[in-house]
């Protein structure tokens, strides 16, 4: 509030540059009215300055803040978890152990068929459907956005249950089963006790609305890792 | 507030614009209609060229029918049902007929609807009944065609035949065993 | 003294409108399914599919045709059909809703589950509910009809009780064949 220190001072002064001080100097009242023609002055010159500036002045203020933390670069990912084989890793959908991992020339039954410059690998997996409702395995499925092998043109062909050889079974909420998850890999990628990283990536249930309806496991998230031996087994499992 | 020469001064200022909604909203709404309709035809086609007892349809050259139907004994059919045996006349007249499986419909009451049945009756893939249109040729064929129905089912009947080139149109040739 | 009936017209109107969103039904109410509800041993007629649930059974193992699986297994059998059509008709849902989860009946054996259904013709048949190892479901609903996508068609629903069943050591499923109501 603009008011003079003075009691004295007659008039209330309204705090503008414009208005006359109140007269009757003093120390106080000098300050005050410096003060107030000095935020009057700073006024005038922002008036000065053309607007569509104030935009890139702006930014350049935030880009000169941002430096002193760093700058505006992405933080590097942290490494993924890495897990042993057999290890139990718990997302929303399943709890999924990754036991071993094969290299076939061919595996009949296994819902996969390899062309001649081809070869299978097909990984044992122990899964548990920790979710509320049914979910399916199949190449349509959520499974293949799942897992990643290190292989370069690995394919994924199909899911099968190990005891009963059921292709693209259904995993039901809370009944443990083991799975071989087939890819086909060009002939020659992979012998025999060569390492293959399994990236096990987590996805989230995603509910339809507009033009889509139901619920559905999408948007997959790179969450751990698993180095597998690969062995060789030249006939069929 | 000028109440002035016309009742609705803003209305006839803009008449021309006023005009082109009443015209083009309606037009707007029955094309997209007529156009996204089309792509609800049911995979069997939900336009029927329909004949009569005794008459044939032609659709597209090749002439389906006149069909005759009967009722007969089986003792593979099991109990609350009774089979159909429909005759179905096809001349493609010189064109090559891929004809999907003919279904048999009820013409009235619930409009219930079968499926050709050779395989549930037993009756053997490689019978020498013609009950699917041939592969090759471009003679002209009969199809004998058996459905298992309802007991309760009387007829008359219709038989829908459709093939691809065709649809969303199929031939409905009408039976009474 | 308008001014207090305008305060008040308004706070009315705000507070009728919290009612009215309360009253409103849920998004997907105008997709809902048809639901028909029964019990064990009665026949349930949807729009396109009957069924009558014929009997329950547990077991620790199960069999069909040369299959065989342990497992905690429940066994419907049950006999269906349809009303209208046969040439789409299936028993595509076959799902039992037991503690807060969903379960489809099992594909591993041949089944009833997404067998034809006839008009009118009805089959008889089991379908069989892998269930996880340690659950002992009291109060099951069955739920069956063509397709698990239950929006806008009829759904049967069937409430099972479960909890006095005793699980046998290995119970073979029915054979599927036709039958009568």
């Amino acid at each position: 509030m603009g008011t003079s220190e003075q009691p004295a001072a007659t008039s209330v002064a309204a705090p503008s540059g414009t208005a006359p001080s109140p007269a009757g100097g003093g120390a106080a009242a000098e300050a005050t009215s410096a003060r107030r023609s000095r935020l009057s002055r700073l006024r005038a010159a922002g008036d000065r300055v053309p607007t569509k500036w104030f935009a890139g002045i702006g930014t350049a203020a935030f880009l000169v803040a941002t430096a002193a933390f760093g700058g505006l670069n992405a933080v590097a990912a942290p490494a993924l978890p890495v897990l042993a084989a057999g290890e139990t890793h718990t997302n929303e959908l399943y709890a999924l152990a990754v036991e071993k991992g094969f290299l076939f020339d061919e595996l009949p039954g296994s819902g996969a068929y390899p062309a001649d410059d081809e070869q299978i690998v097909a990984l044992r997996v122990r899964f548990e459907n920790v979710w509320t409702a049914p979910e399916s395995t199949g190449t349509l499925s959520s499974m293949p956005k799942m897992f990643a092998l290190s292989v370069p043109d690995a394919t994924f062909a199909s899911t099968v249950r190990i005891d009963d050889e059921t292709l693209s079974p259904w995993l039901q909420p809370g009944v443990p089963a083991v799975l071989a998850l087939v890819w086909t890999v060009p002939r020659g990628a992979l012998t025999d006790g060569d390492e293959v990283i399994v990236t096990i990536s987590d996805l989230s249930l995603h509910t339809g609305s507009f033009v889509a309806s139901g619920r559905w496991w999408t948007d997959p998230q790179e969450a751990a890792t698993v180095a597998l031996p690969i062995e060789y087994l030249a006939g069929a499992e | 507030m000028n109440r002035g020469r016309g009742r609705w001064p803003h209305w006839r200022r803009n008449g021309v614009a006023l005009a082109a909604l009443v015209v083009l909203v309606p037009t707007t709404w029955l094309t997209i209609t007529t156009n996204e309709s089309e792509s609800f035809s049911s995979p069997l086609g939900d336009d029927p060229v329909t004949a009569e007892v005794g008459d044939s349809v032609t659709m597209n050259g090749i002439e389906v029918g006149p069909g005759t139907a009967r009722f007969v004994e089986e003792d593979a059919a099991p109990p609350g049902s009774r089979v159909v045996v429909v005759e179905l006349p096809v001349d493609p007249n010189g064109d090559e007929v891929r004809c999907m499986s003919p279904r048999l419909r009820e013409a009235d009451g619930r409009g219930r609807e079968w499926v050709e049945s050779s395989y549930e009756l037993g009756y053997g893939l490689f019978g020498d009944r013609v009950t699917g249109c041939p592969v090759e040729g471009t003679a002209p064929f009969t199809l004998v065609l058996s459905y298992l129905v309802a007991a309760d089912a009387t007829g008359p009947f219709h038989v829908d035949m459709t093939w691809s080139e065709a649809l969303p149109r199929f031939a409905r040739v009408t039976v009474a065993p | 003294m308008s001014r207090r009936i305008s305060w008040l017209a308004g706070i009315a109107l705000v507070v009728a409108a919290w009612f009215v969103a309360f009253a409103t039904p849920a998004e997907d109410a105008r997709e809902a399914p048809f639901v028909v509800r029964a019990e064990v041993g009665q026949k349930a007629e949807g729009r396109d599919i009957a069924a009558r649930v014929d009997g329950l059974r547990r077991a620790d193992a199960v069999t069909a045709a040369r299959w065989r699986a342990e497992g905690n297994w429940l066994i419907v059998d049950l006999t269906v059909s349809s009303r209208v059509t046969t040439s789409g008709a299936f028993l595509g849902n076959a799902t039992l809703h037991a503690d807060g989860r969903a379960y489809y009946a099992s594909e591993r054996p041949t089944s009833l589950h997404r067998q034809r259904l006839y008009a009118d013709l009805p089959r008889s048949g089991s379908i069989a509910f892998e269930l996880p190892p340690d659950l002992t479901p009291g109060i099951a609903t069955l739920r069956l009809g063509g397709s698990t996508d239950e929006r806008l068609d009829s759904v049967l629903e069937i409430t099972l009780d479960v909890g006095g069943i005793a699980p046998g050591a290995e119970e073979e499923l029915r054979t599927t064949q036709w039958s009568t109501w």
